[in-house]
């Protein structure tokens, strides 16, 4: 093993990331090399010593949850306003397909005018316009 | 709310001191932290209403706070000092329950200087490893490395820091 791999394996050492197999050549060669064996010792005393301070983390400040549960309405709000927008565009939808059926199919309206009887086919909404029209002739007597 | 919000608000309980370690060691700010914190658990929380929860929520907390951290840590300005430093108007919780020695944080301080001077993914990797607590294998799960990489980014990393640790001597040893 070169000495720069036994550096490498000290360190993860320090912080027992070794395999078996890594811990088992490390230690061959540390046991016959007093320079690696120094530079682990030198490591110990050094980044080892420099470990951070146990945090001990209570429960979630109150102040952070709060805005935490601020964050969680602010999200869940326009999934709902979706929600009721996504209704209505179905209502309407629902609503300009049926008047569509409706209006589609041919069928004979009746429409009484001043006592005379005259019927008024359905039609798309020009010829629509133009019945209209008819009709507003039949009204004024032509 | 439509998802279930106090259940939720457990899992916020049960993770909540993991989550916090991981973005704190990688931002070095109690309100960054708090903040990649609450971003992380927000995007659980989206997760949660569109009905689905991931099957193993802590590893999948430590993936997302892991890159919540780094996202916030590369938008912040690059003059900006990482700062213990700073007053800390977010209370993360209890203070850390061991005071060290003057010397330890006289240590402790020049190993920050030389953190700082890592290229960015050994900084993480190091950071990860040595300030949150994850193992290797975590590590490389969250930021998506194959282990024996992170390995060995970690190793040079630690080999880098200890010869800068070299020269360090505590105030009270300098002529």
């Amino acid at each position: 093993m070169k000495h720069s791999e036994s550096r490498e394996l000290s360190a993860l050492d320090l912080y027992d990331e070794l395999d078996p197999h890594e811990r088992e050549r490390l230690e061959a060669h540390l046991a016959g090399c007093a320079d690696c064996r120094a530079f682990a010792a030198r490591l110990r005393s050094g980044l080892g010593a420099a470990r951070p301070p146990e945090d001990a983390f209570g429960p979630p400040p109150a102040e952070w949850l709060a805005e935490l549960r601020a964050g969680m309405r602010a999200m869940a709000r326009p999934r709902a306003r979706l929600r009721g927008w996504l209704a209505a565009m179905a209502g309407f939808a629902a609503g300009v397909l049926v008047t569509s059926l409706v209006a589609a199919g041919p069928r004979q309206r009746e429409a009484e005018v001043e006592g005379s009887r005259f019927a008024v086919q359905e039609l798309p909404p020009k010829a629509a316009a133009r019945g209209s029209l008819a009709q507003l002739g039949v009204l004024l007597g032509r | 709310m439509g998802a279930d919000a106090s259940g939720f608000e457990q899992l916020v309980a049960e993770h909540h001191a993991g989550v916090l370690r991981i973005c704190r060691s990688i931002l070095r700010d109690d309100h960054l932290g708090a903040d990649a914190a609450q971003e992380t658990f927000l995007r659980l929380w989206r997760n949660a209403l569109g009905g689905a929860l991931p099957e193993q929520v802590g590893a999948w907390l430590r993936r997302v706070a892991v890159h919540a951290a780094i996202d916030l840590a590369r938008r912040q300005p690059a003059s900006d000092p990482r700062s213990e430093a700073r007053p800390a108007g977010h209370d993360p919780g209890p203070a850390p329950a061991a005071i060290d020695s003057a010397r330890a944080r006289e240590l402790r301080a020049t190993l920050d200087d030389a953190v700082r001077r890592l290229p960015e993914g050994q900084r993480t990797i190091f950071l990860l490893r040595h300030e949150a607590g994850m193992r290797i294998a975590e590590v490389a799960d969250s930021l998506g490395v194959a282990p024996a990489t992170v390995k060995t980014q970690f190793a040079r990393a630690c080999l880098k820091l200890q010869s800068r640790l070299v020269a360090f001597r505590p105030a009270d040893e300098r002529p």
